[in-house]
């Protein structure tokens, strides 16, 4: 992967190079995992029939894609979802490795809330959206409620044991160095627990958009659940599948900018 | 040399917690070091050289009696002080290149020209100059407590304390950081503190060896070594009293063993 000769690496300016290559590796590594996805799809445009009410072949996926876009759902809803799902995987971490970490460094906080904590994570996600569009309305803030909600479990767990796993010597060390509080978690927690936070950020992701992309169903605000609940409601098999597409390759997309994150950020720890 | 005391011990006893409940590891313990001394801890496998580095250094508690540095009671790791330990894999931050490493305990508090300078100058003791952009983890075992020593040395402590620091090293580079080392403290004239179980290399450091024995710990000898200064790796290896000491502490270490 990475060669040894460790002086050559000692060149400045090569190292952040180096980091963006390693990472456009991996990201295209993943795209080639896609390939018998893709082959199916050709497949099935070949054999398929393009008028079949339950089936129709991917060509008609795109036409109908075509007119939804032409007609100015496509785009807005999509980039809807991607805020939604952005901004509340943001809160998410910043949460989740707030309240994580003073749990972990904690044991009598993570004593009075670990129940409590426990209880509110085993809450399916779908059945907060009726309560919170109850208590917050249908609005925006309630849909980043809800997905907040769903995505905050795995950064919150991760960062916890992450920080339950650091070792005692690293903690001492920052001591005897003389470092304050703000320096410690700046430049030894947050360092050191990058890699749990991140891991967790991406068990996150896939949740947010499933909860997103719920919330709009059920409550119909704009994004694409709720563009491909109409077109299931219309009968429209091609736009439903063209959807699912737009989806599918929207999670994929935001799955491998994140791996793609991840393996930029760990480089220097040699953890990619 | 010495005219006013760096630490001080008074009837110290530590205790740790144990899986049959607190255990005693050092006991009534008296101690003086002076400043710009350089004072080894000798003893067996699990004596309780690193708990009472450690005490000293403000990272573990005491029980009873008085640790004093500098005239304060130590209860947290005092300025002045720097510590080098044992498990240098988990003192180093594994995300940061050496530089970066030997700069975290000095860079919030200097200019940049300034900061640039006490880090090469440190890299340079130990001998790191080549890896300097490199990241500890890519490094060997005795490379990376390099770093670790020069990130003490860039505090420009008065005082070192430091946990088998050599331990994990060649013969050859042991040796020639061992003078570093001696360089360094004649220069800055900083107190010593080094816990080893090499019985030559303690001789060939020290002004004091203190040898802890039993359980709970107490300082069984407290040997002078007078030696003359600067010392030399051939030379004073061959001196009389230099055999004499090593004799000495043999005979001592082997009642230890058999004990
Ligand atoms: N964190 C700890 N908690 C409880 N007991 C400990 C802890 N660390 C060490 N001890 C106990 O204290 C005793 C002294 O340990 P210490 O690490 O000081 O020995 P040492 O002289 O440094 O040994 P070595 O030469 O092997 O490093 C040991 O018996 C050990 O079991
Ligand atoms: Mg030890």
């Amino acid at each position: 992967m990475i060669a040894t000769d460790a002086p050559a690496l000692a060149v400045v300016g090569g190292r952040g190079r180096r980091r963006v290559l390693h990472a456009a590796a991996n990201a295209w590594s993943a795209l080639q995992g896609l390939l018998p996805l893709i082959a199916l799809l050709l497949l099935w445009q070949a054999l398929g029939d393009p008028h079949s009410p339950y089936f129709p072949s991917p060509s008609t996926w795109a036409t109908a894609l075509r007119d939804r876009t032409s007609a100015g759902d496509l785009v807005p809803a999509v980039l809807a979802t991607f805020q939604s799902v952005a901004v509340a995987l943001v809160l998410a971490t910043v949460l989740g490795v707030g309240i994580g970490g003073l749990i972990g460094a904690s044991p009598a906080l993570a004593r009075c809330l670990g129940p409590t904590l426990e209880f509110l994570r085993t809450l399916p996600p779908p059945t907060i959206v009726p309560v919170a569009a109850l208590i917050i309305g249908v609005d925006e803030k309630m849909k980043l409620f809800v997905i907040v909600f769903a995505a905050l479990w795995p950064v919150l767990l991760n960062t916890t044991s992450g920080v339950r796993s650091l070792h005692p010597t690293l903690l001492e060390a920052a001591r005897s160095l003389h470092l304050g509080v703000v320096a410690r978690v700046t430049k030894i927690f947050l360092p050191a627990l990058l890699p749990s936070i991140l891991t967790g950020v991406r068990v996150a992701a896939p949740l947010a958009i499933i909860v997103s992309l719920l919330a709009e169903m059920l409550t119909l605000m704009p994004g694409l659940g709720a563009l491909l609940l109409m077109a299931q409601r219309n009968f429209n098999a091609a736009e439903v599948f063209g959807l699912l597409s737009v989806v599918g390759a929207f999670g994929f997309i935001i799955n491998a900018a994140l791996a793609a994150f991840e393996s930029w950020a760990l480089m220097p720890q040699g953890r990619s | 040399m010495t005219t006013q005391s760096a630490f001080q011990c008074e009837r110290l006893c530590i205790d740790l917690p144990g899986a049959p409940g607190v255990r005693r590891i050092i006991e009534d313990l008296d101690l003086e070091v002076g400043r710009g001394e350089f004072v080894s801890i000798l003893g067996g496998s699990g004596t309780g050289k690193t708990t009472l580095l450690r005490t000293l250094a403000g990272l573990t508690p005491y029980s009873s009696g008085r640790a004093v540095y500098e005239g304060h009671e130590v209860r947290s790791p005092a300025p002045g002080m720097a510590m080098v330990f044992q498990d240098y894999g988990h003192a180093l931050l594994m995300w940061r290149t050496v530089r970066r490493n030997v700069a975290l305990g000095v860079e919030g508090r200097l200019r940049a020209a300034e900061l640039d300078n006490k880090v090469q100058n440190a890299i340079r003791m130990v001998g790191l100059e080549r890896f300097k952009d490199e990241y500890p983890w890519r490094l060997s075992g005795g490379m990376q407590q390099r770093v670790q020593i020069a990130r003490a040395l860039a505090m420009e402590p008065s005082a070192l304390l430091m946990d088998e620091p050599f331990g994990a090293l060649d013969a050859m580079t042991k040796a020639s950081l061992q003078d570093q080392l001696l360089a360094v403290q004649a220069e800055t004239g900083a107190t010593v503190l080094f816990v080893t179980h090499d019985i030559e290399e303690a001789i060939y450091l020290s002004d004091t060896i203190i040898l802890l024995k039993g359980s709970p710990a107490h300082i069984a000898r407290r040997i002078r070594v007078d030696l003359p200064r600067p010392r030399d790796q051939i030379v004073t290896k061959e001196l009389p009293e230099y055999l004499q000491l090593r004799h000495q502490l043999y005979e001592a270490f082997r009642h230890e063993i058999h004990a």
